[in-house]
């Protein structure tokens, strides 16, 4: 008997393959309640029972008749998967059951040895669904299975189930397409005699007389779509019932609410405002004992050695070190504080309907409200957010939309602002001054998408048709764990890149030294010197050449070498920042980089770089995927340079225009 | 000497480090931080080591 067994989860999008998926195998695959989180097959693997399971989750499809290229890569793969070792279960949402079930006839069509898995029956249930699942098992050949995926509940019954399939295939009992699939895929008819043959035992009555024979194969889709949701509306008496009768469903009430034709887009808006405010106000303590902790940790550290020590290990673990990892490790409190908020948001259904919200607008500018899901992604990381449009159907909409992802403000970004809003910025201020800087790049892709659809990309918008994954409380067990593993992944690039790029930033900035006659120019100006030094090493040297084209904007050298390490990772430019003070930092009494900008800036300064951390180049990881996904270096370059440009002229008008006004 | 050996070696480890990252990132489209992300920032996809 094998004991290693593939599995395939395929099933509508939003039906909670994911979850099965992540409960299953143990893998924290991303959960989003909307379409195009998942755009490629994931693999995972578990055991059970002695028994090795191979899992591949696929990407949710409606139809095998691929609209979007997730649902291609799901339809490939499975009509690859005929006649292989692999076990299909389709995962059908109980609420939406009739609709779901169009999927499932074209994948019994497939003939792949299949388990029916009917999931979220806690919901169905509540709506008064009953299914009959032996009902369901005859007229499709295939066991039927109960489970709650979000609680793992009925999930050792499903693997279970594959055993024993699995057994019988092996034993030579092959699952089969039944006949009346197979009639109704060639002929579009519901032959009576294998009605006659299924029903008979259960004594029901015989459905009216079948269609005309219809040639099938010459049908357009929508006639064959037609045909098959007619076969599936006389069936579906067969095989559910609605028990009680009841109020009207939650979701329809809280829809209301949340998507109120005046109300519900500024509803949505606040609730961002308040997530950045909970950042910042509650995120302060835990910042202020990291920071406490980094500065006694330099001090421990660099009383190793003795006062006065010119060092060069010492300099590069403190100013290097310490110096650019600690300040982005002092931001985790607030990366996790978003994060929580957002997938609480997330989990709970939400996030789906600000797609719904944003439709009216994104369709003024060429796009539809599916665009704004990978926005939404792109909230987290430009990266997952550039490969969710995969969902979207036009190449020009998934193009104008890659374009502008970068400017939904990605979650590297955050320890920037993080370190710049409360320098320059009142308490009472700061949380606003975030949502602003979110909204601004809101604003600033709607423009660019609009640009880009009255020139390059033109075409008329296709109607938005989205579904709403329904409300329920989430998680905190699943929201917890995504906030920690998102905090692990920020330390972890803290660790490896950051630390590589702090690295050879901390040798750019320290060498070459200053020769000692030009040094003693300057006699007992200490604070000339360490000037003088940091201006003559590369770091300098590079920031002096690009001084030109970052001064119009407000911005010296130093900001210059900063911004050309964000493009490694957009955190670098916090941990630059803090190399380069901490090389320069001759006071003692200076105790954090935020006091440090503060004194070294102004506001409007700070303004300036603000908008340029938020509009220019996205970092490098985001360029390489533009250009595999746009299939072409050619958009990736001009992603780069538009941005960049943007930034510096929107910069440039900001600084120019607002020193007359501010100091 | 032994300490600008010591640095030295350090820098080029971390150069060799990024440049490889670098190179891997551009031919994968892979973000270096979370190297089998495809998903979605906070979520790896990986195979449960049995």
């Amino acid at each position: 008997m094998s004991t290693e067994i593939n599995i395939v989860l395929a099933g509508n999008p939003n039906c909670g393959k994911s979850t099965i998926f992540n409960q299953i195998t143990g893998a924290r695959q991303h959960i989003g309640n909307y379409p195009g989180v998942t755009v490629e097959k994931m693999e995972g693997a578990c055991s059970f029972q002695g028994h090795k399971f191979n899992v591949v989750d696929l990407p949710g499809a409606y139809s095998l008749d691929a609209h979007s290229e997730d649902e291609a890569a799901a339809a490939n793969y499975l009509r690859e998967s005929i006649g292989k070792d692999r076990i299909l279960i389709d995962v059908i949402d109980s609420v939406n059951f009739e609709r779901n079930l169009f999927l499932t006839l074209q994948l019994r069509e497939l003939g792949i040895p299949m388990i029916i898995l009917l999931n979220m029956t806690d919901l169905a249930h509540q709506r008064g669904f009953e299914f009959r699942k032996d009902e369901i098992s005859r007229w499709f050949g295939a066991p039927v299975l109960e489970c709650v995926g979000y609680t793992g509940q009925g999930l050792n019954e499903v693997l279970q189930a594959a055993i024993d399939l699995s057994h019988e295939i092996e034993a030579g009992n092959k699952q089969k397409c039944p006949n009346w699939v197979y009639e109704l895929s060639q002929n579009g008819t519901l032959p009576s005699s294998l009605s006659e043959e299924m029903l008979k035992e259960a004594n029901a009555e015989i459905p009216e007389e079948p269609k005309a024979a219809t040639d099938v194969q010459n049908l357009d889709e929508t006639q064959k779509a037609s045909l098959y949701y007619d076969a599936i509306s006389r069936i579906v008496p067969e095989l559910m019932t609605f028990t009680k009768g009841g109020g009207p469903a939650k979701e329809s009430l809280l829809d209301r609410v949340f998507l109120h034709r005046i109300w519900g887009l500024p509803l949505f808006f606040l609730m961002l405002y308040l997530i950045f405010q909970l950042t910042f106000t509650v995120g302060a303590y835990p910042m202020g004992w990291i920071e406490s902790g980094v500065e006694a940790l330099k001090d421990w550290i660099g009383g190793l050695w003795t006062d006065g020590s010119e060092s060069l290990v010492r300099s590069l673990i403190i100013d290097g070190i310490i110096g650019g990892v600690g300040n982005v490790v002092v931001f985790l409190p607030n990366i996790l504080l978003l994060f929580l908020a957002i997938s609480l948001l997330e989990d709970s259904g939400y996030m789906a309907r600000a797609a719904v919200l944003m439709d009216r607008f994104m369709s003024k500018i060429g796009l539809h409200g599916k665009s704004f899901i990978p926005m939404l992604v792109g909230f987290g990381c430009s990266i997952p957010g550039i490969m969710a449009t995969r969902t979207l159907e036009e190449r020009r909409e998934r193009l104008a939309t890659m374009f502008v992802v970068p400017l939904m403000s990605c979650g590297a970004r955050l320890p920037i602002y993080a370190l710049l809003i409360p320098a320059f910025f009142p308490v009472a201020w700061q949380g606003t001054v975030l949502f602003g800087v979110y909204m601004v790049g809101i604003l600033l892709a709607i423009i660019v998408a609009k640009v880009l659809s009255m020139t390059v990309l033109r075409g008329e918008p296709i109607p938005f048709v989205m579904e709403l994954p329904p409300y329920h409380t989430p998680t905190m067990q699943t929201v917890g764990l995504r906030t920690l593993q998102r905090g692990w992944l920020y330390l972890r690039k803290a660790g490896t890149i950051i630390l590589g790029i702090s690295v050879i930033l901390w040798a750019l900035t320290t060498f070459p030294r200053l020769p000692e006659d030009r040094a003693a120019q300057y006699g007992d100006d200490e604070g000339a010197v360490q000037e003088a030094t940091l201006e003559y090493s590369g770091a300098g040297r590079l920031g002096k050449a690009i001084e030109p084209v970052m001064k119009p904007m407000g911005m010296d050298w130093k900001l210059g070498t900063a911004f050309i390490g964000a493009f490694a990772a957009k955190e670098v430019f916090v941990a630059q920042m803090g190399i380069v003070y901490s090389a320069g930092d001759i006071e003692e009494d200076t105790s954090s980089l935020r006091d440090i900008m503060a004194k070294n800036y102004t506001p409007l300064q700070g303004v300036c770089i603000l908008l340029f951390a938020l509009i220019a180049t996205p970092c490098m990881a985001t360029f390489a995927v533009m250009a595999r996904e746009a299939g072409s270096w050619k958009w990736a370059f001009a992603q780069w340079f538009t941005l960049t440009a943007m930034a510096w002229v929107i910069c440039t008008i900001v600084y120019q225009v607002g020193i007359h006004f501010v100091s | 000497m032994f300490e600008i050996i010591l640095v030295v070696g350090v820098v080029l480890i971390a150069g060799a480090y990024l440049v490889r990252e670098t190179i891997k990132s551009f031919k994968t489209g892979e973000c270096p931080s979370c190297k089998d992300c495809h998903c979605g920032c906070g979520g790896c996809c990986h195979k449960k080591e049995n």
